[in-house]
């Protein structure tokens, strides 16, 4: 039992482990990883293509050849550090727990790190001003503005979303401010600023001239027709044009924090749009209809782009247990080094 | 040529007029403390301090986000740490240290000032503008200007066969890597977490330039556990050091250009 308990608290054991790994994730670096089998046979003679696919090198950070080692790394930490406590809580004049401090944030690190890998969720959702999204505690997040605000060379410089969060009916969170690097934390869900899109949405005007605006995928009810606007007719397609609002793909959509790229917007639509109205009494018709044409009681003014938010919602429950061992690791360093000062190494 | 460029320039010069008034002082006085040069290098310091400060001012945000304002604020960091340690008088001082890595700021002056890296003070992408940005790369720079006096004392460990010499080389090298490692781990490690988890809601995703950087990490985690646990006074942490080194050079050069990854700006 002596000799294993040697064995596992030997630091010949953790340098091993420590190379090992070292060695791992310097060659899953320069290896591709998550590619398609195939990919590797292409890449690689067969045999070094049959040790990365079949050692699951091809995901090595989630594979059991980089979490066994990074558990048998666990254990031999987490004994060194009992070990060493003991023994520095027997020895006589003053304790140097700087070691102690730095290994129980590396144990704590290594726990958090696998609760965040096991636990980690998230989603995302688009939203135009005005559009609302039911978050799984039962509150109601609105976004209530959206603005995309560019340097003079064009490069991004902002992207705000001004949020509202209701739960049965009261207000929780009041016009909460979500920009990159300014997530919004809530019910425990962080939520960021992720993306932007210019969803294409329709303009009508009623008998009066006031403005109606149909995003597109919304159908709404004005007197007594529903429309429903499908899309943008596209010049290339005859159908169905773009995809539903805030899916993948569904306008130009860009991510903040890469850099700007040309968003085509609705440009290079025909102009027309095409929907559907169902009269209360009559059979729902799909039509393409072009600027200043009457569509039931309404006439089309045309397809405008309207700013939408990309909103992503992350549940990491490791995280606090992660931040503290940052934390532990930074203090147990300093405080290691100044002992050592002390001592006059 | 903008005042910010200007004051670059000089304090570039500075530092090619410290080397060679430290190698002129080295072939005449041998490793005896020359009274100038860490003057010149505060001085130098001072400069690329004040063009850190007028480029923040025209950016409107701390001027730490590219690769021209890393590889200065680099120069700078290494500059007061050779200051700090030509001013301390716990360890012996060797001019020999001064000047390899006044060699080394200058290098990295060299490269800032190359065609191929944009010099344009522009305010940066809403990604970048983090408090703990800044607190990452200045604390990451730091250690690395004390991994650069590591890798000086380290290389003339290995050059020297004096024995004396040799334990004074390996307890600055020892010096300066425990000072270093302590801002590398708070820069690098944790208040780069932070900031991921900030920007991008992952705390950690095995990005090239994370994934070296924890590698980094790990070889002078190695470098500490062979010197103090094991207390090898030899070859072994003197290499180490120089392998913990190299590999500060890839995560800073060679992952932005070979291994694209969420740090490619920069």
């Amino acid at each position: 039992m002596n000799k294993f308990l040697d064995r596992l608290t030997s630091i010949r054991l953790a340098i091993w482990l420590i190379s090992y790994l070292l060695v791992g994730s310097i060659l899953a670096t320069l290896i591709p990883q998550g590619l398609p089998d195939v990919d590797y046979y292409e890449i690689y003679p067969k045999l070094v293509a049959q040790l990365v696919v079949q050692t699951g090198f091809k995901g090595f950070f989630g594979s059991i050849i980089f979490i066994i080692p990074v558990l048998a790394f666990f254990s031999n930490l987490a004994a060194c550090t009992v070990k060493r406590f003991i023994r520095e809580l027997k020895k006589r004049g003053t304790h140097h727990h700087g070691p102690d401090i730095l290994h129980i944030g590396l144990i704590l690190l290594v726990v958090g790190g696998l609760w965040s890998y096991s636990g980690h969720q998230e989603g995302s959702v688009t939203l135009a001003p005005g559009d609302s999204v039911n978050l799984p505690d039962g509150s109601v997040m609105s976004l209530v503005d959206f603005t995309f605000e560019r340097y003079e060379d064009g490069r991004p410089s902002d992207w705000t979303s001004i949020i509202d969060v209701k739960k049965d009916g009261k207000t929780t969170v009041d016009k909460a401010v979500v920009r990159v690097n300014k997530p919004l934390r809530y019910a425990g869900l962080t939520f960021y600023q992720s993306s932007f899109s210019e969803l294409p949405s329709l303009a009508l005007a009623d008998k009066d001239g006031r403005e109606v605006i149909l995003a597109q995928g919304e159908e709404r009810v004005f007197g007594s027709t529903s429309y429903f606007f499908m899309a943008p007719e596209s010049p290339t397609t005859s159908g169905m044009a773009g995809a539903p609002a805030g899916m993948p793909g569904s306008s130009a959509a860009g991510m903040p924090g890469a850099p700007a790229t040309a968003q085509p917007g609705v440009a290079g639509q025909s102009g027309r749009a095409i929907l559907r109205i169902t009269p209360a009494m009559g059979e729902a018709q799909t039509l393409r209809a072009a600027p200043g044409e009457q569509v039931g009681d309404l006439t089309v003014i045309g397809i405008k782009a309207q700013l939408a938010t990309g909103i992503q919602a992350v549940d990491d429950p490791g995280y606090p247990l992660v931040f503290v061992a940052f934390l532990l690791i930074a203090l147990g360093t300093a405080v290691t080094f100044i002992q050592k000062i002390k001592e006059g190494v | 040529m903008s005042f910010a460029s200007f004051i670059a320039t000089v304090a570039f010069m500075l530092l090619v007029v410290t080397a060679i008034v430290q190698v002129v002082w080295l072939l005449k006085h041998g490793n005896k403390a020359d009274p100038y040069t860490h003057w010149l290098l505060l001085a130098a310091a001072v400069l690329l301090s004040a063009e850190m400060v007028a480029r923040s001012i025209e950016i409107g945000f701390f001027a730490l986000t590219n690769m021209y304002e890393s590889l200065a604020f680099y120069a700078l960091a290494i500059a007061l740490v050779v200051f700090g340690y030509r001013m301390q008088k716990r360890l012996a001082y060797n001019t020999g240290v001064a000047f390899g890595s006044t060699m080394i700021a200058i290098i990295l002056m060299m490269i800032a000032s190359s065609p191929l890296i944009p010099k344009d003070a522009l305010p940066p992408i809403p990604a970048l503008r983090s408090n703990w940005l800044i607190l990452h790369v200045s604390f990451t720079f730091i250690g690395e200007a004390f991994f650069v006096v590591g890798l000086i004392t380290a290389i003339l460990f290995l050059a020297t066969k004096d024995e004396k010499r040799r334990l004074d080389f390996d307890r600055l090298t020892y010096t300066a890597i425990g000072i270093g490692y302590v801002f590398f781990t708070a820069g690098a490690l944790a208040f780069g977490a932070i900031w991921a988890e900030q920007a991008w809601g992952r705390w950690w995703s095995w990005d090239p330039k994370e994934t070296w950087a924890l590698v980094t990490w790990l070889v002078y985690t190695v470098y500490l556990h062979v010197r103090l646990i094991m207390k090898r006074k030899d070859s072994l942490p003197a290499i180490i050091s120089v392998a913990g080194f190299a590999c500060t050079v890839f995560t800073f050069f060679g992952v932005n250009y070979l291994l694209p990854g969420l740090h490619s700006y920069g």
